[in-house]
Order: C-alpha cells, then sequence, then structure tokens
C-alpha cells in the first residue's frame, strides 16, 4: 500500500499557477447593480441538484472516484 | 411562503443597491416545489471477442426520484426526496486467461434482478448570514442497507461577493449477499464512511465566478466486492481489497458568462487521489446557451481517465504477498469520454428538463498509468427526463 500523493505533476505546474494568477488578476469589485448577470439561470453552479445527483451516483457506481463539493450521501451495493 | 421569481430576483438586485440587499437575496428561502426525475440507464452488451462465458446483456437500469421542497416558516425549510431504481442483467464476474485472445470476461450467467430504494429527509435553517442543513436517509437493496446522515454550513460575506461551506457525512452500511452459502461468499458484512469537506465560492467579476473545495473521505470495514472472483494462479479467488481507503477530492468550478451570446461556459475539474494509488482526473465542459424565450440548451463533453488500484490486475499468475487482488475493471487504469445534450424549458411555474449521454471508456484513453487488458470496461446511453413545479 502506497502513501497519499497529493502533489501535482511537474509539467503542471507552472499552468497551475498561471491559472491562478490569472483568476487573481479578474477578481474585481462587483457593485450590487452589477451582479444580474451573476442571477442569470445559465450561470446557476448547480442548475438542476436532482439531476447532479443522479449524475454523481451513476458515475461513482462505474468509476473509481466519488465525490464532489459537499458532504457525500449513502452507500449502495451497486455493481 | 412566495419566492421572487429569478428575472424579478435579477432586476431588484441590478436596480438596488442598498445595504443588505444582498445579505437579503442570499438568506430567501428556496424554490417551493415539487420535482419528479426519470433516469434510463442502458450498457452496452459486452462483444463477443472479449466474452469467455456467461450473458453478454449488461445492466439497464431505470430510476426514478421525487423531490418535495417546503418552507416550514421564514426560517426552515424541509427537503423529501425518494428515489426507486429497478436494475436487470448481468455483472462481470471474473477475467481469466485465453492463450490466444488473451484475457476473456467471464459474466454471471444468469439474469441479476434488483431492486434499490431509497428515502432522504433534510431540514435547513437560515439566519445571520448562515445556512445550516442537517439530513438523514435510508437506502435498502436485497442485499444492502445503508443508514446516512450528513451536516453542511455556509456563510456569506457581509459584501455577497464570497461564501463559505463546509459539510460532514456519515453512513452505515450492511452487507447480505445473495446465495452466499452457495457461491462461498462472505455472509454478512459492515463498512463505514466518513467524509469532512470544505469549499469556497468567489464572484470573480460581473460576468465571472469560481468554487473550490476540497474532501476527504474515510471507509473502514469490508470494502471487497462480494460478487466478483479474481484468477490467481491456477485457482478462482474472492475479490479481496484493503479493509480501508483514505480519498482526498478537490473540486473546482467556473462559470464565465458571455455578453456578445448571452450564453455561460462552465469547467468543472476534479482530482483525486487516495492510498490505493487511485488517482483520477475529471473535466466537465458545459455550453449553455439560452435560446427563445424559454429554452437553454446544453451541449457537453466529460473527460475522465484514471489510474489502477495497486492491486488491481486482470489476472494473476502468483499469489500476491500482501493478500489483496482484485480484477473489478472500475479499479483499472483507462479513461472515459462523454457526450451529452441537455435542453431545458423554464416557464413561470414549471419547468421540462430533458438530457441524453452517451459514455464511452477504454484504455487508450488514459492520460496517464500502465493500462492492462481490461475486457469489462463499459459503455452506456443514459436518458434523463426531470420536471419541476413550484408550489
Amino acid at each position: 500500500m502506497t502513501s497519499i500523493h497529493c502533489s501535482i505533476s511537474k509539467p503542471c505546474r507552472p499552468l497551475v499557477v498561471l491559472l491562478l494568477a490569472a483568476l487573481l488578476a479578474a477578481c474585481a469589485p462587483v457593485q450590487p447593480w452589477e451582479r444580474g448577470r451573476l442571477a442569470q439561470p445559465v450561470m446557476a453552479l448547480d442548475g438542476n441538484p436532482m439531476l447532479s445527483a443522479m449524475d454523481e451516483h451513476v458515475y461513482s457506481s462505474k468509476e473509481a472516484s466519488s465525490g464532489g463539493v459537499g458532504p457525500a450521501g449513502g452507500g449502495c451495493g451497486c455493481n | 411562503m412566495k419566492k421572487l421569481s429569478s428575472t424579478v430576483r435579477s432586476l431588484i438586485a441590478s436596480s438596488l443597491g442598498l445595504p443588505g440587499m444582498q445579505e437579503l437575496l442570499a438568506q430567501e428561502p428556496p424554490d417551493e416545489g415539487i420535482s419528479y426525475l426519470f433516469n434510463y440507464y442502458d450498457e452496452e452488451p459486452l462483444p463477443a471477442d472479449k466474452l469467455a462465458f456467461g450473458s453478454p446483456e449488461r445492466y439497464t437500469i431505470y430510476s426514478q426520484q421525487l423531490r418535495w421542497v417546503k418552507n416550514l416558516d421564514e426560517s426552515y425549510s424541509l427537503t423529501v426526496e425518494l428515489l426507486h431504481e429497478g436494475m436487470s442483467g448481468s455483472s462481470p464476474w471474473y477475467v481469466m486467461p485465453d492463450p490466444v485472445a488473451g484475457p476473456l470476461q467471464v459474466m454471471s450467467g444468469a439474469t441479476i434482478r434488483e431492486n434499490r430504494n431509497q428515502a432522504d429527509v433534510a431540514l435547513s435553517r437560515r439566519g445571520n448570514g448562515f445556512t445550516h442543513t442537517a439530513a438523514l436517509g435510508y437506502s435498502t437493496e436485497d442485499d444492502y442497507r445503508a443508514v446516512y446522515g450528513r451536516y453542511s454550513g455556509e456563510k456569506e460575506s457581509a459584501d455577497g461577493l464570497s461564501t463559505i461551506a463546509w459539510g460532514l457525512s456519515y453512513s452505515d452500511d450492511d452487507l447480505e449477499p445473495t446465495d452466499a452459502a452457495l457461491f462461498g461468499r462472505v455472509e454478512s458484512a459492515t463498512r463505514d464512511s466518513f467524509s469532512v469537506s470544505t469549499s469556497f465560492t468567489q464572484v470573480l467579476n460581473r460576468n465571472a465566478l469560481l468554487q473550490t473545495g476540497v474532501t476527504l473521505t474515510s471507509q473502514s470495514g469490508y470494502l471487497s466486492d462480494p460478487y466478483k472472483l479474481v484468477w490467481v494462479g491456477e485457482t478462482v479467488l474472492s475479490d479481496s481489497r484493503p479493509d480501508r481507503r483514505v480519498m482526498w477530492t478537490w473540486t473546482t468550478r467556473f462559470r464565465q458568462y458571455m455578453e456578445r451570446s448571452k450564453a455561460a461556459l462552465h469547467i468543472d475539474y476534479r482530482y483525486l487521489t487516495d492510498d490505493w494509488s487511485v488517482r483520477t482526473s475529471t473535466l466537465d465542459l458545459a455550453w449553455h446557451q439560452p435560446a427563445g424565450e424559454n429554452w437553454e440548451i446544453t451541449p457537453a463533453l466529460r473527460y475522465y481517465t484514471q489510474t489502477a488500484a495497486d492491486f488491481y490486475g486482470p489476472i494473476f499468475s502468483t499469489t500476491p504477498g500482501d493478500g489483496y487482488w482484485s480484477s473489478d475493471f472500475r479499479l483499472a487504469t483507462y479513461g472515459a469520454l462523454s457526450y451529452r445534450l441537455d435542453g431545458v424549458m423554464r416557464k413561470e411555474k414549471w419547468s421540462l428538463s430533458l438530457a441524453a449521454e452517451y459514455y464511452n471508456s477504454a484504455r487508450h484513453l488514459a492520460l496517464s498509468g500502465t493500462p492492462q487488458d481490461t475486457p469489462a470496461l463499459v459503455d452506456f446511453w443514459r436518458f434523463t427526463a426531470s420536471c419541476t413545479v413550484n408550489l
């Protein structure tokens, strides 16, 4: 059994740093009257929670990974 | 309690810059309503040149889900979810060597028929900028039962531009495999799962937002699959996995509004690593395009890649010294692409959603790791319809 390995592979590191720098640079003060677009349905982080839960159930029963943002639900004997 | 429509909310958010307005919107109760979802899942048959014996027909699953959201008062909301699944088909059993064709898949011979029912009740409380949710659930199958609970909380910043969230969950699962005596399976076993998570959401500018979070999951108990066997040396043995697994998951979601097309680009990425040597990456790309007055059309592409667990092998020529072995294709090195099209129609009082997906997995799609012959890798079609009526 090997220990958990969390590092990002070497070729990817500059890409990750560049991505984070770009995101920080993209941060700008947003006044309340400028938030209309963020409230559009197309911008929702999770527009259909029931469908997202079904997606997660299907993928996690056929792949070795599971989970996302937030705590998990119960297990199943899916095989 | 009546909830403001998204259009009205947008107008208020756009036109009123009053201090506390965003706080008020964040503390607004969820939409009251009833939702129904139907999901049809159909795995493609195993190709004849990969089948040793057994049925090539694989799983077909019908799922139905009902969700009811009710605001009890200004602060409390109740969400009740019920799920029923009916599945039939054959399951990969073990892999056997063939001197000419290489590893071939043995499938379970008889068609398996099984049902799963699940109930989930969640209570949310809003106040002072916080939202707390506690939930309990129960899932039951002929041979598997899970009792689980979870708690999640979130707090929005005073300026309404960032949210921090946290959560815990625990699941207590019991297995009682069918035909245990006949096939020499474990008669009963238990497994537990505990997870802790946190996430941070930030509005980047008036057109973009980002969410990133990590989850730690610890599983313990009987983590082997009682229905799978493994070819070890000259004999066939039961699937044998460590009784503990610890997983770290990092998830990031990015939303970018496109002014010209009034559409939104969604980019989701998830990385998972565990102490079984499994590393996975999942990249989801989706383009949410409004069409006409009420429609939203979303083409999406999902790429998935994973490396194998360190005790995975299609066939073992000698008995591994650590006592762990599995030929479950879900622990192999492989990659998968899925193509998806969603359509949503939104009206004032109801919405309808339709989705179709094709999922294709293959060892050559793996980004890293050493792919081995894994004949049971699955391809499937999925069709989903859901509707919500706002009450």
